[in-house]
Formats: C-alpha cells, sequence, structure tokens
C-alpha cells in the first residue's frame, strides 16, 4: 500500500507538473545559482539557476514516461514471445529463449549506452535502448507462467472441446498467466527509472535542457561539495520512485497471488 | 472393553475459530471426545468438519494467530496440552503423542536420509546415542514390514514408494513408544491395496505397543474395519459416537444414516440415497443444528437450539433433537 | 467404439538417462452404444492413459481406435474435430478442469462457439440455461467463477460443459474420487439420470469397486497396463477369476463392521515388472511354475468372461461374514 500511495503521488506530480511546479523548469536566474533550500526556492537552485523543485517535478514526467513506455513494449513483446515459447515448446522455444539469453548476457546499462551511442540520444531511442534489456526478463516470466498453466487439467478440458492451440493460448493460459506479469512490470518501472537516470547521468539520455533526474544528478556532481542539495533532491526523487514501484510489486505480489490458491 | 481403561486422552468442550479476510471461520465449536488406554477411535466425517483442525490442535500445530484456541482443555493424563509450556509440548510431540499426516512426502524432509531423520527423532526423544538410536530405528522399520531396514535408512525419501513411505512415517512414530498415535488420513492419498496394508500395520502394532490410536479419516470403510468405537463430526460438531457396531449399524442421527446410505457398495446394490444439499459455510453456518437445512426431519427446534450429546444408549451418544424418531 | 491393441510408451528424461515406461500394453476392447464400460485400476494401471487415449489427447504408440466404425487413430487435429463433439470427457478433479478465469457461462459456451453449433450470443446462453438445469445449477449461477463454488458444484459445471455438444459418448475419469461421499452419491445418480434421459454411453474410470458396482453393465480390471479381467459386473463381484481382482475386494474396507476381511500385512514384496512371466507374480498366491516363464493371454472362461490367468480363481463371493 505504501508502493501504491507513493506512486500515486509521482502519477499526480507528473501529469498535473505545469500547474504544480512553481518556476518554469528552464527559467534561469543566474543571480540566484547554486542557492540552498529556501522559501522561494524550497528545493533550493542549480548551477544555471534553475528552480530544482520544478525540475524535479517535471523531471517525474520524463522519467514515468519514458519508463512506463519501455516496460510497456517489452512486456507486450516479451510476453508474446515468452508465451509463444513456452506453450508450443520444441524448436520455438529453444530458439526464442537462447535468443533471450544473448540479451540477458548482456549488463543492460552496456546495451543501453550502446545502443544510444550508436542511435543517438532521442527520446525514442531511449525508450528502445531499455526496453531491449527488460524484454528477456518478461519472456522468461511469461514462459514459466505459460508452463505451469499448460500442464494444468483445464488446459486439457479445452483441448477436449476442440480448442484450436493458439486459441487455448491467449484464450486460457495466458490470462492466468498474467499476475506474475503484473508483479513484474512493477519491478521492472523501478529498473526503468534507474536506467533512464543512469544514461542521464552519464549524459546518453535525455538531453539538456530537460529536466531529468539522471542528467540533474550529473550536472550537480560538480558542485557537490558545495551545492550538495543538487544532487540530493534529485536523488532522492530516483530513490523514492524506485522503492515506490518495488514496494507495490511487492504488495502486488502478496495480494493477488495467494488469492489464485483455491481451498 | 472401555469402561473399565483408564482415559489417556480427553477433549474437552474445545472451540476452534479462525480470523481469515472473509470472516471468523468457527471451524470446531464443541467437541468432546475421549480415548481410552488400548482402543482406537475413528474420528469421522467429510470436508469442513473440524476432525483436522480437532487432530492438530492436540499436538498444538496450528499456527496461532490466524487460529483462536477460543474454550476448551485437552487433558493428557490430567494435563492441560492447551496450557502447558512449548518445551513440555516438544517433549510430548513424538515421544508420548506421536503423529501421522496424509502426504509423507511432505512429512519428510527431502534433503536428509531416512536414516538420518529417524536417528534425529530417536536421539531427541529416547535420549539414547547415535548407535542405538539406529538399532532402535531398524527395529522399527522392521516391525513396519520393510525387511530391508539398513537399505531403507540410506534411502532419501523419494526413492520411495508412497506405501513405504507411510510405513517410515509410522516406524519413525513408533520408535518413540509413544502412548498415544494420531493418524491423519493416513491412506487416503495411497493406493487401495496399500491402504490395506498399513491399516493392518497400524492395527496390529497397536496391539504389540498397546498404543491407544485416534484415527481421522472420510472413509466410513475403514472406520468399520479398523477403530473400535467412532465418532461422527459434521460442521465443527460432533454428532454421533459410540461403539462402532452401535454407530454403524444402527445410526441414530439423520447425518451418519444419510452417510452410510450415501455410500455404494461392492456388496449389496441399491438405490444410492444421496444427502441433498452441501456442507455448510463455517462462516456463516446455519442456525441452531447445522444440520437442519439437510434434514428431513427437521423442525422448529432445529432451527433454533444446537443439540447437545446425549447418551441414547450406554455408551452410545448422539446430538440431536430428534433420534428417537429415527429408532430402531 | 473399439479399440485395439492399444499400447502407450512414455519417454522420460532424467539428467540425460532416456527411459520408457509401458504404461499400457495391448488394451482391446469394445464399448456398445448405451452401456457403461467401467475401467477399474489402481495407479499405474494404465486406466486413465487409456481414456485419454479414446478422446485423441494422447496419441497412442501402436494400436487403433475406431470410433463408430472410423480408424480415428492417426487422424490430426482437423480431421478429429468432428469426432470431438460426439465423444467428450469429464475430468477428475473439478478445481483444476475449469478455467479459473471464466464465468459459467463463458466456459459452458466456448463449446457452442468452438464447433459451430450455435454463434447467436442470445441463443447460447438459452442452451447454456437448458444444460445447467438438467444438471441440477440455476440461472443465477452463470456469471459466477469456479472458485466460488464447491467441488460438487463444479463438477456438475463440468459434466454440463461435456454435455454442451450433445455428445454420444462421455469417458468420465474418476469423476467423484475427489468429492465428499455424500456429493459423491448426488453426482453419480445425476450420471445415471443423464445417461437416461440423453442416450449416452459412459467409460466409467475408478479405483473405487463400490461405484464400479453401482454404474456399470460390464467392467475391465487393469493391472500394470493390460486388461487382466473382464466381465459383466454381477458376475465380476460373484466369481471374480483373477487373483488380483479377489485382491481388490478383499482390501477395499466396508463400512458394515460385521463383515470383515482378513489381510495379511506382511506382504512386503515390491511390485516387479517382470519380463516373461505374469505381472502379477510377486503378489500372487496362486501362482503356478508356469507363471514363472510364460506371460498369460486373455483367456475365456465363458462367453462374456474373460481372464489373464494361467490358474484363476473358480469359487463364488469372496467375503467372509462374522457369524
Amino acid at each position: 500500500m505504501v508502493g501504491f500511495w507513493i506512486i500515486v503521488a509521482f502519477i499526480f506530480t507528473a501529469l498535473f507538473a505545469p500547474w504544480i511546479a512553481p518556476y518554469d523548469p528552464s527559467e534561469q536566474d543566474l543571480l540566484a545559482s547554486l542557492e540552498g533550500p529556501s522559501v522561494a526556492h524550497p528545493m533550493g537552485v542549480d548551477f544555471f539557476g534553475r528552480d530544482i523543485l520544478s525540475r524535479v517535478i517535471w523531471g517525474t514526467r520524463v522519467s514515468l514516461t519514458i519508463a512506463l513506455m519501455a516496460v510497456a513494449i517489452s512486456a507486450i513483446v516479451g510476453a508474446l514471445l515468452g508465451s509463444l515459447a513456452g506453450f508450443y515448446g520444441g524448436i520455438l522455444d529453444e530458439v526464442i529463449m537462447r535468443i533471450m539469453d544473448v540479451f540477458l548476457a548482456i549488463p543492460s546499462i552496456l546495451l543501453a549506452i550502446a545502443i544510444v551511442a550508436a542511435l543517438g540520444p532521442r527520446t525514442s531511442n531511449l525508450v528502445f535502448a531499455v526496453s531491449l534489456s527488460t524484454i528477456p526478463e518478461f519472456a522468461r516470466i511469461a514462459r514459466s507462467a505459460v508452463l505451469v498453466e499448460r500442464s494444468k487439467e483445464y488446459i486439457e478440458a479445452a483441448r477436449a472441446i476442440g480448442e484450436s492451440r493458439l486459441s487455448m493460448l491467449f484464450r486460457y493460459a495466458l490470462p492466468n498467466s498474467l499476475i506474475p506479469m503484473v508483479v513484474q512490470a512493477s519491478l521492472r518501472m523501478a529498473t526503468a527509472i534507474l536506467s533512464v537516470s543512469g544514461l542521464g547521468f552519464l549524459g546518453l539520455g535525455v538531453q539538456p535542457p530537460t529536466p531529468e533526474w539522471g542528467t540533474d544528478l550529473s550536472l550537480a556532481r560538480t558542485y557537490l561539495e558545495i551545492a550538495p542539495h543538487a544532487g540530493i533532491f534529485p536523488g532522492i526523487a530516483i530513490f523514492l520512485s524506485v522503492i515506490g514501484f518495488n514496494f507495490l510489486g511487492d504488495g502486488l505480489n502478496e495480494a493477488l497471488n495467494p488469492r489464485l490458491k483455491d481451498r | 472393553m472401555s469402561s473399565v481403561s483408564a482415559k489417556v486422552l480427553e477433549i474437552k468442550d474445545l472451540q476452534v475459530r479462525f480470523d481469515t479476510e472473509d470472516g471468523v471461520v468457527k471451524a470446531v465449536e464443541d467437541v468432546n471426545l475421549d480415548l481410552f488406554s488400548g482402543e482406537m477411535l475413528g474420528v469421522v466425517g467429510e470436508t469442513g468438519c473440524g476432525k483436522s483442525v480437532t487432530l492438530q490442535s492436540v499436538l498444538r500445530l496450528l499456527p496461532t494467530p490466524p487460529t483462536r484456541i477460543t474454550r476448551g482443555q485437552i487433558l493428557f493424563h490430567g494435563e492441560n496440552l492447551l496450557d502447558v509450556s512449548e518445551e513440555r509440548m516438544n517433549e510430548i510431540r513424538g515421544g508420548k503423542i506421536a503423529m501421522i499426516f496424509q502426504e509423507p512426502m511432505t512429512s519428510l524432509n527431502p534433503v536428509f536420509t531416512i536414516g538420518e531423520q529417524m536417528r534425529d527423532v530417536i536421539e531427541q526423544h529416547r535420549r539414547v546415542g547415535k548407535r542405538k538410536a539406529n538399532s532402535i530405528a531398524i527395529r522399527a522399520l522392521i516391525e513396519v514390514g520393510l525387511e530391508d531396514a539398513e537399505v531403507v535408512l540410506s534411502k532419501y525419501p523419494h526413492e520411495l514408494s508412497g506405501g513405504q513411505r507411510q510405513r517410515v512415517m509410522i516406524a519413525m512414530a513408533l520408535s518413540c513408544q509413544p502412548e498415544i498415535l494420531i493418524a491423519d488420513e493416513p491412506t487416503t492419498a495411497l493406493d487401495v491395496s496399500i491402504q490395506a496394508q498399513i491399516l493392518a500395520i497400524i492395527k496390529h502394532l497397536r496391539q504389540t505397543h498397546n498404543m491407544s490410536v485416534l484415527l481421522v479419516t472420510h472413509n466410513l470403510g475403514v472406520v468399520a474395519q479398523t477403530c473400535d468405537r467412532v465418532a461422527v463430526m459434521y460442521a465443527g460438531y460432533v454428532v454421533e459416537k459410540g461403539e462402532k457396531f452401535g454407530v454403524l449399524k444402527a445410526p441414530l442421527h439423520p447425518y451418519t444414516r444419510g452417510l452410510l446410505e450415501s455410500i455404494p457398495r461392492s456388496r449389496k446394490v441399491r438405490e444410492l440415497r444421496s444427502i441433498p444439499g452441501s456442507v455448510p459455510n463455517l462462516i456463516d453456518p446455519p442456525e441452531g443444528c447445522r444440520f437442519h437445512p439437510r434434514c428431513s426431519f427437521a423442525t422448529e427446534v432445529c432451527k433454533r437450539e444446537v443439540p447437545i450429546l446425549e447418551e441414547a444408549k450406554p455408551g452410545h451418544f448422539v446430538a440431536c433433537h430428534h433420534w428417537r424418531r429415527l429408532g430402531y | 467404439m473399439q479399440v485395439e491393441d492399444l499400447k502407450k510408451v512414455f519417454r522420460t528424461q532424467n539428467f540425460g538417462r532416456v527411459s520408457k515406461i509401458t504404461a499400457v500394453e495391448g488394451v482391446s476392447f469394445t464399448i456398445q452404444r448405451g452401456e457403461t464400460l467401467g475401467l477399474i485400476g489402481e495407479s499405474g494401471s494404465g486406466k486413465t492413459t487409456v481414456g485419454r487415449m479414446i478422446v485423441k489427447l494422447l496419441n497412442p504408440s501402436s494400436g487403433h481406435i475406431k470410433l463408430d466404425g472410423h480408424d480415428v487413430t492417426h487422424l490430426n487435429e482437423k480431421a478429429f474435430k468432428p469426432f470431438r463433439k460426439r465423444f467428450q470427457i469429464v475430468f477428475q478433479d473439478p478445481y483444476s478442469s475449469l478455467n479459473p478465469r471464466m464465468t459459467v457461462l463463458q466456459l459452458l459456451s466456448r463449446p457452442l462457439s468452438v464447433f459451430g453449433i450455435e454463434k447467436d450470443r442470445k441463443k447460447q446462453r438459452m442452451k447454456v440455461i437448458e444444460v445447467l438445469h438438467d444438471v441440477g445449477l440455476h440461472e443465477e449461477h452463470l456469471n459466477r467463477y469456479p472458485h466460488e463454488f464447491s467441488g460438487g458444484q463444479r463438477q456438475r459445471v463440468a459434466v454440463a460443459r461435456a454435455l454442451m455438444t450433445k455428445p454420444e459418448f462421455i469417458v468420465l475419469d474418476e469423476p467423484t474420487s475427489a468429492l465428499d461421499v455424500s456429493v459423491q452419491a448426488q453426482i453419480l445418480n445425476l450420471l445415471r439420470q443423464l445417461k437416461a434421459a440423453h442416450n449416452l454411453t459412459y467409460l466409467f474410470i475408478s479405483h473405487d469397486l463400490g461405484v464400479i458396482h453401482y454404474m456399470c453393465d460390464r467392467v475391465l480390471v487393469m493391472y500394470m497396463g493390460e486388461i487382466v479381467e473382464s466381465a459383466p459386473t454381477e458376475e465380476l463381484f460373484t466369481s471374480p477369476a483373477h487373483p488380483y481382482t479377489r485382491f481388490l475386494m478383499e482390501s477395499i474396507p466396508d463400512p458394515d463392521p460385521e463383515l470383515t476381511n482378513e489381510i495379511d500385512y506382511v506382504n512386503k514384496v515390491k511390485a516387479l515388472q517382470s519380463t516373461y512371466g505374469c505381472n502379477f507374480l510377486s503378489r500372487c498366491d496362486r501362482a503356478l511354475p508356469n507363471c514363472f516363464d510364460r506371460h498369460p493371454e486373455l483367456v475365456k472362461l465363458s462367453s462374456n468372461h474373460l481372464v489373464r490367468c494361467h490358474n484363476p480363481l473358480k469359487e463364488a463371493s469372496v467375503w467372509k461374514r462374522d457369524g
């Protein structure tokens, strides 16, 4: 539940950013550069005189949107691949899973860096990069969930009433495999946000002046000794959002799984 | 047989509740059961009747949230097991009162050999060294019919068949020479032919070790063939209890009667009469006698008052307002 | 229906070692329209495998299955589909044979959609309600999910599902073994009723002799993948010929405490699969020298009583009565 509320807060922030943020995040007030938290700027000001609170708020939009798109894409693609592999088995299974293994073997951040470096730091590429490394996770989950369902009697019963294999997969096995997927989705959101921030930190993510927690952190690094607030707040934002999604994922797991265990 | 012997176990006014998301489950309501020395008592009932819960309460095996034992005493030689310390309970569990379960695969630890598990238990309860424990284990295994005892000791649970595992469980239970053996559906998961053997073993060992056995099952045939006395449970209550010949040949409770009539016999075939309806929800059970919605003899009083166990004939108790009408 | 010399071998892999298990070996029988054939055996007897093969949920390793004269053994899924309509199955476990995410209405409408029997939603609903009534359930149950029902009710839904396509034949694979005794009686009576009302033919698989006796006209006894005895029900129960059949009858505890059966618990021998002789050798007390060398074939004791034994029983009733 804690996770749920944290995330709700973030979503709210992201949606209503233009109205909540006290300043335009790109507005520079160079005279106030690197000032600490005050009444006018509750989170302080960064090197370029921009209000950090506003940047954090707008940054929520960026992080959440990219993460959401990446997770959504990888969930759909991963689920499809994984369930096909699990349900049909045989060579298809082998081929798909070996390809997945290849991607799993490469550390996700490296993969992301490689892709962004090769294709350029456009948002669409970011989404692509982050999702690519998440697809195998979903594929795995989907595959094992489908494998579990496949051996259950109601699938056999479906065969007995003449259902086609594709129909059995989509109508029967998949809906019952959704729960682990949903849990995983929440957890992957956390990772995705970390990836986005990580890329931003390395300068490969969202480009300035777009506010993004990672890029802001990177900027703040140089001045961390004299203006710690510039780094602390974006950092806290990353921390809270990741924890939020993790808690949500755990909570979902607890809430949804035992329910399905029959008497 | 039972009137002169001592009572080894007395379950008095037991009431057990479970707290769940959907409400409070009134699993066991007002159970009174006595186990006499050297006898075999069968507790029979269908799903949800509370027999397993009653059994597990004896050894305090139920986790206390969400379980609550709200009333009652379980007297073992006068000692109330519900009150004693956890230390004392550990002495009793396995040492004085042993229990075997339905699924021997899950009762045995898959990563240890049989020998390791048995020796562990024996050493603890009988306070002997490893070598003595080993020989006790071997003797116990032979007694349950596992002649190649040495070999069995070196095996892992998954290397044995279901019947063999159950024999191991019994051997383990016996090796500590308990006074009471509690068996929770020991043969339900086994094939019919193995079932017969296991029951015969329990019966035989009961005599040679002078143990009392509390056997819980849903199979009336098992009870009829192996037990001395029977207690029939329904929805948390004991509805009938007594000597098996009395209860099973001349049942006084409509439920017992209905149950016997709904069992297809391989001997005489006649129209199977089923009891209409189904077992009640224990979160919101019927008022009064919990069987009344399915009973063809139910009247107003049945809907309001819970019938208490009364002695209809010597040693034969029944909890029904109208048992006289069923009279034989 | 005719089954000829059915065989099923399973290959299992255990850390690279492939082992073969012959679950079913040379099983042949016929089922006449309108009868209820019982298939009795314990675990490992192969009875469930036979049941699955008949409705092609498993493919036989060899042998033939003829449904209504047509050899369906090698038909592919598409070609077999029209047969599925007519030959249905009800499974043992009411908890796992129903898709937990479909409502009763959806579960029961699927067969209608799949076989193109009825595509119109409204008409589907009407047909579903009709069948629901047949199995003793009501309209209010339509929008509920399986987990909201009791075991007996779920099994009724499973039976209803089998009935949706108006089949001629239903394989009942231990339909009541997972249910309480009182519910079992209800379901058995329901099945008998439905058989009469819809002119059905049943293959009833079970390990419970009492249930078999109540439901079946003829019985096949299976042991370790083979049929060891075949007879009309009454005859099987009054004069069982195979030692295993007698053994089964003696092992089942009767709820009547006056009828006892003595069992020698010191039966320690494991059941081994002997290469040459009879499979039942290790547990048989009537073994002759012949039993070690030659695997017995099915022999006719009378026109409709077959037994696979070199030394079958000839006496009647196996029960002892006390006093």
